[in-house]
């Protein structure tokens, strides 16, 4: 609750200069719905909260970024659920992205960036996902898509890369089991039409170890889009290799876009062969509409979600 | 009543990113290659609104901003050996193959130093990144480039084409792009760039 409180104070302090300060702000309504197949379920998940960014400069140059996610999020006969809810009727505070990125020490030295942040790892570390049904591998690789902890980060003219060390607990700040988390992507820019990058993994959370080496592969062409990552991992002291393939196109005005999705795994216990298919609209600059079905082919379920979201 | 027109206007009011800010990134790459020897940049955040757009339409007929333009932009102060070198700007603009994004650096003075594409997945692309297609663009004011467009047919000039020597709708969009560009600059950070030339001239001994 402290962190609710300390939050709405620093946006209000921010929000009283809005005009003449770098601050953006919106609340962010969502709500989605879920079918379940094989448990024959609809669910549905809302969540309710602000997205805050702040640039904090100096008369010399930017010091620092600061972003606040914070959402209050309700669950009605959501089966499965994440894991921080109690069961599937449960309403809880969400921390999305929650850090303060220092870009203080010059153009060659490394950003800090201390909070709750997104994992740099794969492709999802170049596209933003967040509050999206589209995603791409973070839960089945890392297990939690952000986590507590600090990074080194940079971009430069030809590569950007950023390094994360967390403590494992996810929506969790305290470290529980000497869990940790090690990430890092090293690649070329995002803005490039061929980008490629690498990522590392190691980490244990809850005594479950996972360790894995990934290469991404992105080429955009018109309105046509394709992503590739390959990956190579243990689980368990379990090998196992992943192969995950996006196609997406959009239209000239980037309103629309329609993708679809294979995810490949094999390992001596579970192989999982999942195939997505999806859209997202934005009817105007502030609501979107998405729809995504997702074949979980060796499981011999199906899943649809359909969402709505208002920023305002 | 009051209560839905509140709702209708906050629904319609196009004045926030549509997607969550955490997927803003500085163009840093852009600044290391506009501005080779920079040291570092400022950030100043301000507000594309409905006003801003009514002025750009009056003073470029034709071209209005689409509402996806409008919205909290940033201008990057570039500074190097303590002085301020220049500006970086990020502006959109739709072609047929996608939303390109071409990052404009900008003098003191208001005249384009040069450009490049942040985002372009336009087949046309190498056509406008040649030193020739650039060199029409460099040194050239808002006056300037406004003389590169027929206002009247809506179009750039035929001038304008031979000096670029690519004619298409990359190129079009290029030179909507860097007018509407110098002349937002103008408008929304008017204040901030008087400031900062007030602080050049009482720098100079």
């Amino acid at each position: 609750m402290d962190k609710i409180i300390l939050s709405v104070l620093l946006c209000i302090a921010s929000f009283c200069t809005y005009a003449q300060s770098n601050a953006r702000f919106s609340f962010d309504l969502a709500t989605r719905m879920v079918y379940n197949h094989n448990l024959d379920n609809v669910g549905s998940m809302t969540p309710l909260g602000f997205d805050y960014h702040n640039v904090i400069s100096g008369q010399s140059g930017d010091i620092g970024t600061l972003i606040m996610q914070l959402y209050a999020t309700k669950i009605d006969n959501l089966s499965p659920h994440p894991g921080f809810f109690s069961d599937e009727n449960d309403i809880e505070i969400v921390t999305r992205i929650f850090n303060f990125n220092y870009t203080g020490l010059g153009r060659d030295l490394p950003n800090i960036k201390v909070g709750h942040l997104e994992l740099p790892y794969g492709s999802e570390y170049r596209i933003d996902t967040n509050g999206t049904l589209k995603q791409y591998n973070h839960g089945v690789n890392l297990g939690p898509k952000a986590d507590w902890g600090l990074s080194f980060n940079k971009q430069y003219e030809g590569y950007e890369y950023e390094f994360a060390l967390t403590t494992g607990g996810g929506q969790d700040f305290t470290n529980q089991n000497n869990s940790f988390v090690f990430t890092g992507y090293l690649g070329v820019p995002s803005h490039q039409n061929f980008q490629y990058g690498v990522s590392l993994n190691k980490s244990k959370i809850n005594l479950l170890e996972r360790q894995s080496i990934a290469v991404d592969i992105a080429y955009y062409y018109q309105l046509w889009g394709m992503l590739i990552e390959l990956q190579s991992g243990e689980r368990q002291r379990q090998h196992y290799s992943q192969a995950f393939l996006e196609l997406n196109r959009t239209n000239p005005s980037n309103t629309l876009e329609l993708y679809t999705q294979i995810r490949y795994q094999e390992s001596k216990k579970v192989t999982r062969q999942d195939f997505i298919i999806g859209t997202d609209y934005a009817i105007t600059p502030r609501i979107s509409v998405s729809a995504q079905f997702t074949r979980l082919l060796k499981q011999h379920n199906s899943q649809f979600m359909a969402q709505f979201r208002w920023r305002f | 009543m009051r209560f839905f027109i509140f709702i209708i206007a906050l629904m319609l009011s196009p004045y926030v990113w549509a997607e969550a800010y955490c997927g803003l990134r500085d163009p840093v790459a852009m600044i290391s290659k506009l501005y080779p020897n920079y040291q570092s940049y400022r950030s100043i955040v301000r507000t594309i609104d409905a006003r801003t757009r009514i002025k750009v339409s009056e003073q470029l007929p034709g071209m209005p901003l689409h509402f996806g333009e409008l919205g909290r932009h940033t201008l990057y102060v570039i500074e190097a050996k303590g002085m301020t070198q220049g500006f970086v700007h990020v502006r959109s603009e739709q072609t047929r193959w996608g939303l390109v994004e071409i990052a404009w650096a900008i003098d003191l003075e208001m005249k384009i130093i040069d450009f490049q594409f942040q985002r372009c997945r336009h087949s046309d692309r190498k056509h406008l990144e040649t030193p020739i297609s650039r060199s029409v663009f460099q040194g050239k004011s808002l006056n300037g480039l406004m003389l590169l467009y027929d206002f009247n047919s809506n179009r750039p000039s035929t001038a304008y084409y031979e000096q670029v020597k690519h004619q298409g709708d990359l190129s079009d969009s290029v030179l909507k792009c860097a007018m509407k560009t110098l002349l937002v600059t103008q408008i929304v950070w008017q204040k901030e760039l008087d400031s900062i030339n007030q602080s050049l001239v009482n720098e100079v001994p």
